[in-house]
């Protein structure tokens, strides 16, 4: 099977009850590395990140994977090549490792091999001994590393994280960014984000959303020496979080 | 009065501990047929609460509201209706299902399927309606989200099911008008009472009603042992 490396957006709208969430995206990510969706809130990054996903069908516009239009039958069997990590971490109502093995169980993988990658992405994750815990009883960054790792368990051909360090403390955040530059060695990561620090650290390439609008797209620089006022603006803090966390 | 409960009581206790088959085949018939019902229930029940807790659909509002209606439909008023469906000369009177346990079980099916439907709603509605959205992101496929979410909501599903088998099994109306009550064929608890109590065995009447109680209590624990295994 050819991993998926290229994804396209050409035209992409989408509206919720009128209201304009995304406004004639055009994107293309098609090599390893990680993808940085950056932008104030409400700026459209998790509607982007949901139709990226498969999760929702644009209003307009064409989604390529590989060179291929998405249609409604290939929405399935694609969805089973990439995965994605919400930032308000959602997690089934059973044991850490019940939630890491569910990916797993859904596609059948023998059972040996099914325990030798939880062990080895809990290890990496720091979650060793925490396998018989009920989710409920970790803390908020525990939780979203459990979040992380039934995400990278299925080894996906594409990683897509909604603000996956958001509300975590430096150390979770740490451990966090670690395995997705590891993850983006080999593989594609898309990430939103609206703290520049952190797309400095991780970014290979930057896409910069305001208000439903992708405004600029490039290398990190576009936010060193922005052109647009409204990157400008963001970029030193003004209209978003840019520089309230580190 | 006070004595004719505690004869009831006696009375109960000698039943129960004697092992009357008769009693036990009236309290076997009552579970029996009461969870077949819920069963059918089950069945068709849950998948219609799946399906109107997690599709927009248009009238979704109406099918609520007609399930939520139907929570309060007296039972007298059903087993007419279907009295007059059954009857040999109603429309569903080729399946000769007037006075037999099968008329009963229907009856209570349709009886407690806005109970099964309006409280399975009520709590996969609860449910995170990012589960689904998880499980899909995981490699679900549609179904599989959908059953993933009902996993979620099993708390509320599984007290669906229990207050559905309670209603089915402690009604009479329906038991009444479309049994008949014969001995031995679609005789249960509520019509034993009912009949006794008629004939002035007080007692008996309280005895059984005793029973009836402590079916319940059997079952819906049984109930609670099968949703901690589930939830294991």
């Amino acid at each position: 099977m050819v991993a998926l490396k290229m994804i396209e957006l050409k035209g992409v709208s989408k509206k919720f009850d009128g209201i304009v969430a995304l406004k004639n995206i055009d994107l293309k990510l098609n090599s390893n590395g990680v993808y940085v969706i950056i932008g104030p809130s409400g700026a459209g990054k998790t509607t982007l990140l949901k139709i990226l996903a498969l999760l929702s069908k644009p209003t307009e516009g064409h989604i390529y994977y590989n060179d291929v239009e998405v249609d409604d039958k290939a929405i399935s069997p694609l969805r089973r090549r990439f995965t994605m990590v919400f930032q308000n971490t959602v997690l089934f109502n059973t044991t850490v490792y019940e939630n890491i093995a569910y990916g797993l169980k859904i596609r059948n993988l023998l059972k040996d091999e099914a325990v030798k990658r939880i062990r080895d992405v809990m290890e990496r994750l720091g979650l060793n001994g925490l396998e018989k815990r009920h989710v409920s009883k970790l803390s908020v960054g525990q939780q979203q590393r459990v979040s992380l790792a039934r995400a990278l368990v299925i080894e996906p051909d594409i990683l897509i994280l909604d603000e996956p360090t958001a509300n975590l403390d430096p150390e979770n955040t740490a451990v966090i960014e670690e395995e997705v530059l590891e993850f983006s060695k080999t593989k594609t990561v898309v990430m939103s984000t609206h703290n520049v620090r952190q797309t400095f650290r991780l970014a290979d390439r930057v896409a910069f959303l305001y208000g439903g609008l992708l405004i600029d797209q490039g290398k990190t620089s576009i936010l060193d020496d922005p052109v647009d006022e409204r990157v400008q603006r963001f970029v030193r803090g003004e209209t978003g979080y840019a520089l309230n966390h580190g | 009065m006070n004595s004719e409960i505690i004869n009831g009581l006696i009375e109960a206790l000698r039943l129960i501990f004697s092992g009357s088959s008769i009693v036990n085949d009236i309290a076997i018939r009552s579970i029996y047929i009461s969870g077949l019902a819920t069963v059918l229930a089950v069945s068709w029940g849950i998948p219609l609460a799946m399906l109107v807790s997690f599709r927009e659909f248009t009238g979704k509002n109406v099918i609520k509201g007609v399930f939520n209606i139907g929570l309060g439909l007296p039972t007298v008023t059903l087993g007419l209706l279907l009295y007059l469906l059954f009857s040999r000369s109603g429309p569903l009177g080729i399946f000769g299902l007037l006075y037999s346990p099968s008329g009963i079980i229907m009856g209570q099916a349709i009886l407690i399927t806005p109970i099964m439907v309006s409280f399975s709603v009520s709590a996969l509605e609860a449910v995170n309606p990012d589960i689904r959205e998880l499980a899909k992101t995981l490699g679900a496929s549609d179904i599989q989200a959908s059953v993933a979410a009902l996993k979620e909501g099993v708390k509320g599903v599984s007290l669906a099911v229990a207050g559905s088998f309670n209603r089915a099994v402690s009604e009479l109306g329906i038991a009444l008008m479309i049994g008949g009550n014969i001995r031995g064929l679609t005789r249960v608890l509520t019509t034993t009472i009912a009949l006794e109590s008629s004939r002035g065995e007080v007692a008996l009447s309280i005895a059984i009603a005793i029973i009836l109680i402590l079916t319940i209590t059997g079952v819906n624990f049984a109930m609670y042992l099968v949703k901690r295994i589930w939830l294991r």
